[in-house]
């Protein structure tokens, strides 16, 4: 199991050079001259070439990319332009909100994703399955943003239950913070929900139709135990990987969500920089998630294997 | 599974199977309701026209907010346009992005599955790449794409092609990847086969039934995240009407004048529901086994 | 949360009632002290730097941190804020003032000559707006007396000195060399900045050590006595309408600005709720980059100008206004309205195509430069654009961000054609202050009529001629199709009921306010 994990850890750092080297050449692609965006609009030539010089803008390609390179090693991921701080700390500053609102969606997605999914294979083709079924795919059907603009003109304006905007942390009061994360995490859970009970469903068929399932009930063996037990373990293992791409999905609707709801989160962060040109905010935070998604698919993966040594990999 | 894939591929075709294979589609419920609803909406994109005003932009300043009626089916905005017109030229411009879309991240898709899928040092490299460029949630990259190349219809297309593009790579390497293993492509290469010859007669034929399935999922997540783009503010630009751009305009009236949103945010609905429900159709018929994100 | 705010609410209303009834005694001016404001508005500032402070959101909070020399007062004309006294010389060249004593800056140390000599040179260096002070030379006579000297006679110095935007802000003089955009945020006002998220909040809190300007009796435009009642004023930026506005009837916001007046009726029968408009606010004006073709043709540009129908810009854009055909506000001494008139709101789209025949217009591509992120500025040129179609003209609508849309109106660049903003202090301030902006936008070169009348405005001493060289001013700028005049503009602010003292102005000013 060990020498599994650092043979996946080490297949991984490829994939993080490459995502350093993408990230890299779309910054190059962008329009504009990033010095004219530092120096600001009222700036004259002169200042322009000098902040392009001591930002070595100037400099080749390959020597700015090396030179990125030597910056990542040394954990420095660049500086804001808008901000004015380091891109690392300015991301720190705003993961935990993105971190809750993806923990409150999770606590929402997984059980009631799994529930309906699990529900639905069992009575396979009869009518709760059709209509979980097309609850779910109504899920991955409507954009997030409508349903988001919908919910706030009921609970917040109509009937004024929950915040409309803002972000309450922690450590201002617990029911605060919840109350500011319950709806966006709501609309962000919806298409989650739906696209896990589609994955449980099916991979919940899958068991269900197996043999080893028919012998125990053949066998007399209660429902608990054929379902239970067997069937929801193996269809954990899809589970699982499914949940690493829930992850990639939230990080994605807490784009245009958390703009909605005003969270100040990563989300909001990299929108914000990328419309504004804030070229060392969308490199690093990019480069930053890359990253964090390797390594949920690395883990995502150990799991895997651990739940089902009858995996291996070659 | 063998049976009804090598009904669609191209080797030793027998006519009855293939009108087996098509009556099995039309049986199957939510195929032929999906399919209903996507011959519909392509209908009324292309009689657009006939069917409205002709001009999505034509304001009226003393028409504005003004309610369904039968004179604006589905009321006007802030500037007196007719929305009913506005959400039929945005059908126009979102099922072009999502076919385009689909073909786009089908071919390279493909292309990339199966020289992947045969030739191993391929596969790592190819692979890896694909799995940087999955790192990225999907809308960032689309995002950060588009406000590279600019915000126009060509870049919204490039950017989610680039953003699907490694799922299907994947799902057309994992189909090659099983027919790479049979007896009868080993068979074939002892008796000097080339590798074109083996890709093109063997493992694409075996995908195609996985990477359609992927493409009409691929399909309806473009039509969403093309409306979430131009929400944002970086898809087709305004006056071009797209349902993304008519949701963001009409989000400050969503009390005051609801149905400036409502409508889009219905057909956004209604056409990812039956590209979904043709997917799922595809993939009970194919293999419900099949493991197609959907 | 809402829940237990209104429970709050409720209890504290009671035992405040049972208050009062028992204090009845009490002089009814004691208003209450302490607490925190919030205040959600549309967005941040992007910078604190007075100098560079160059936007409406800037504005809003540099005028509460920091304070000069003069500022303006409630009738938006010039007064003395941390001045006492000003003297000037027969020819206008000479400006003397006599500081105010004892006056403290946020860090403790108090204002003296050599502080205001260095920001006035700093200014001078690096502000967008430093050509009001070109030709000056300063001179620190002794630690209170603070000289301008100008190499011609300057009479309208002090109405640009008291401008709002760019505003002649009063720096510790260890600022000086701190390059644009980077000073500290150490003013003399009475608000201290306490907290800053850039793209989330700003808390300003009351600066105790502040020195009040004992000779008014009260708040006076940004300038008199002011006291700070509040602790705290909280700024949230939110982006969207809808939020705002839940925010304000949820009492989770004080204080909501840049509402869409169709929203405001959501108020409407909450008694709780005050709606505040203030005219003017702003002027909204197209003008055209005169040195990208076909917009440098003048007939092409009197065709877009005859195309123009304020009324139904009016209307798109739903927000408060009023037709005013001048770029100078109907109280203003300079506020001439036979000049604009002439050229003002008479749409006529067969004089357009007659002009661009005459013109030799070939359907060369016009490019119109708009933003998504304010609304007014995007639907008049939305509808500018349906105007100009109906006259034959090829238009091409560009949507950007405002960052880069302001950069490519401000440098002239980026190919565009025609654009749009709003324009808040110069309409105030009067002709000089637009000197600047008129010849930037429309990058205006060469107009010697132009130039010429210009130069009797800066520098005649009589007001009669100053008017007359305005009247030629404008004249020119809209025969020549430079700029076309929209509308006025109002502002649309609301509050709740704790708050009280806030006085309608065209910017929010949370001094002499409390909160209950």
């Amino acid at each position: 199991m060990l020498r599994n994990a650092t043979l996946k850890l080490v297949q991984a750092v490829p994939v993080i050079v490459i995502l350093v080297v993408l990230t890299f050449l779309l910054m190059q692609l962008l329009p504009g001259d990033p010095a004219v965006v530092i120096a600001g609009p009222e700036a004259s030539a002169a200042a322009v070439d000098a902040i392009r010089a001591r930002l070595g803008l100037d400099q080749p390609i390959w020597w700015q990319l090396t030179s990125y390179f030597m910056h990542l090693l040394q954990g420095d991921f660049g500086t804001s332009l808008i901000l004015n701080e380091p891109v690392f700390n300015a991301f720190l500053l705003r993961l935990p909100v993105t971190a809750s609102l993806a923990l409150v969606s999770m606590i929402i997605t997984v059980p009631v994703g799994v529930a309906l999914g699990t529900l639905a294979a069992y009575c396979h083709n009869r009518r709760s399955d059709v209509a979980i079924m097309i609850v779910a795919l109504l899920g991955v059907s409507v954009p997030g943003f409508w349903i988001g603009i919908l919910s706030v003109v009921l609970f917040s304006v109509k009937l004024g239950w929950l915040p409309s905007a803002g972000y309450s942390p922690l450590s201002d009061g617990a029911w605060a913070w919840l109350s500011t994360l319950v709806q966006p995490a709501m609309v962000l859970a919806l298409f989650q929900i739906g696209y896990l009970a589609r994955v449980t469903r099916s991979a919940m068929l899958d068991v269900l139709d197996q043999d080893f399932v028919r012998t125990a009930r053949a066998k007399g063996m209660s429902e608990w135990s054929t379902v239970g037990k067997h069937a929801l373990r193996n269809a954990l293992i899809q589970v699982v990987t499914a949940t690493g791409v829930i992850l990639s999905l939230l990080v994605g609707g807490a784009v245009v969500i958390e703009q909605m709801f005003a969270l100040p989160g990563i989300g909001r962060f990299v929108l914000d920089a990328i419309l504004r040109r804030d070229y060392p905010v969308v490199q690093g935070s990019m480069l930053l998630l890359g990253i964090a998604f390797v390594l949920i698919n690395l883990i995502v993966d150990i799991i895997y294997t651990w739940i089902d040594p009858r995996i291996r990999y070659d | 599974m063998t049976d009804l894939v090598s009904a669609i591929s191209s080797e030793a075709l027998p006519q009855r199977r293939r009108f087996v294979l098509v009556r099995r589609l039309a049986a199957h419920r939510s195929f032929a309701i999906g399919f209903v609803i996507v011959v519909l909406l392509i209908a009324l994109t292309l009689l657009a026209p006939i069917l409205s005003n002709g001009d999505p932009s034509a304001m009226s300043i003393r028409q504005r907010f003004r309610p369904p009626s039968t004179m604006h089916l589905f009321g006007t905005d802030m500037y007196g346009r007719d929305i009913f017109t506005r959400v039929l030229y945005g059908a126009r411009l979102s099922l072009w992005i999502g076919t385009a879309v689909a073909i786009i991240s089908g071919v390279l898709g493909a292309l990339i599955g199966l020289l992947a899928g045969y030739f191993r040092a391929a596969d790592a490299v190819l692979m890896r790449i694909m799995d940087a460029l999955m790192a990225f949630p999907a809308i960032l990259l689309a995002i950060g794409i588009t406000a590279t190349l600019g915000p126009q219809t060509s870049s919204v297309i490039a950017a989610l092609s680039a953003a699907y593009l490694p799922r299907t790579a994947r799902v057309v390497r994992a189909a090659a990847l099983v027919i790479r293993e049979q007896e009868f492509v080993e068979a074939a290469r002892i008796s000097g086969a080339g590798a074109g010859r083996i890709i093109l007669r063997h493992l694409l034929p075996n995908s195609v039934g996985p990477l359609l399935v992927q493409l009409t999922f691929v399909f309806a997540y473009a039509i969403l995240a093309e409306a979430a783009l131009s929400f944002v503010g970086v898809g087709p630009p305004p006056p071009t009407p797209s349902w993304g751009n008519i949701i963001a305009e009409g989000r400050d009236y969503s009390i005051e004048a609801w149905w400036i949103m409502l409508f889009p945010g219905m057909a956004i609905c209604i056409a990812a529901l039956g590209v979904n429900l043709i997917g799922d159709g595809l993939r009970d018929i194919l293999d419900p086994r099949l493991k197609i994100e959907g | 949360m809402q829940a237990l705010t209104r429970i709050a609410a409720t209890w504290r209303g009671l035992v405040c009632a049972a208050a009062m009834a028992l204090a009845c005694a009490e002089p009814t001016s004691a208003l209450a002290q302490g607490g925190t404001l919030t205040y959600a508005n549309l967005s941040g500032p992007s910078t604190l730097d007075p100098y560079m402070a160059g936007a409406v959101v800037e504005m809003e909070v540099v005028n509460q941190i920091y304070e000069g020399l003069v500022t303006l007062d409630e009738a938006y004309n010039p007064r003395l804020m941390l001045a006492e006294k000003l003297e000037i010389d027969r020819d206008a060249r000479v400006f003397t003032f006599k500081l105010r004593q004892n006056v403290k800056f946020h860090n403790g140390q108090s204002m003296t000559s050599t502080d205001v000599i260095a920001s006035f040179e700093r200014y001078a260096a690096i502000s967008p707006n430093a050509t009001i002070l070109s030709g000056a030379t300063f001179t620190a006579v002794d630690s209170y007396t603070f000289v301008v000297k100008f190499e011609q006679s300057n009479p309208t110095f002090i109405t640009a000195l008291s401008t709002p935007l760019y505003p002649v802000m009063i720096l510790p003089a260890d600022q000086k060399s701190k390059p644009g955009r980077e000073a500290e945020t150490i003013g003399t006002g009475p608000f201290r900045v306490e907290e800053w998220r850039k793209d989330d909040h700003l808390i300003l809190a009351k600066f105790d050590e502040y020195s009040p300007d004992m000779s008014d009796s009260g708040p006076d435009g940004f300038g008199g006595r002011k006291t700070v009642l509040l602790s705290k004023v909280r700024y949230n930026f939110v982006p969207e309408a809808n939020a705002r506005v839940a925010a304000l009837q949820s009492g989770s916001a004080d204080v909501i600005s840049s509402i869409p007046p169709e929203l405001a009726a959501r108020f409407a029968g909450n008694r709780g709720i005050t709606k505040q408009e203030t005219f003017p606010w702003a002027q909204a004006a197209f003008f055209m980059q005169t040195q990208n073709a076909p917009t440098n043709n003048v007939l092409v540009r009197r065709a877009i100008q005859a195309v123009v129908n304020v009324d139904d810009i009016m209307g798109a854009t739903g927000q408060l206004a009023r037709r005013n055909p001048s770029l100078i506000y109907t109280t203003s001494p300079y506020y001439d309205e036979r000049t604009a008139a002439p050229y003002y709101g008479n749409s006529n789209i067969e004089k357009a195509k007659a002009l661009l025949q005459e013109a030799g217009y070939k359907g060369e591509r016009i490019l119109l430069l708009t933003n998504s992120n304010y609304p007014a500025m995007r639907d008049a040129i939305l509808v500018l654009s349906e105007m100009m179609k109906t006259a034959g003209l090829n238009v091409e609508v560009q949507v950007l961000d405002w960052v880069t849309n302001s950069n490519n109106i401000q440098r002239g660049t980026g190919g565009w054609n025609v654009s749009t903003t709003t324009f808040t202090p110069a309409p105030l301030l009067g002709p000089q202050q637009w000197r600047n902006q008129l010849y930037n936008f429309a990058q205006i070169r060469g107009d010697a009529e132009l130039d010429k009348a210009y130069g009797r405005f800066m520098s005649s001493l009589d007001v009669n001629e100053r008017k007359a060289a305005w009247a030629d001013i404008e004249h020119r700028l809209l025969d020549q199709a430079y700029f076309v005049k929209i509308a006025d503009y109002g502002a649309m602010n609301a509050y709740g009921a704790r708050v009280k003292g806030l006085r309608p102005w065209f910017l929010l000013r949370f001094s002499d306010v409390s909160i209950n």
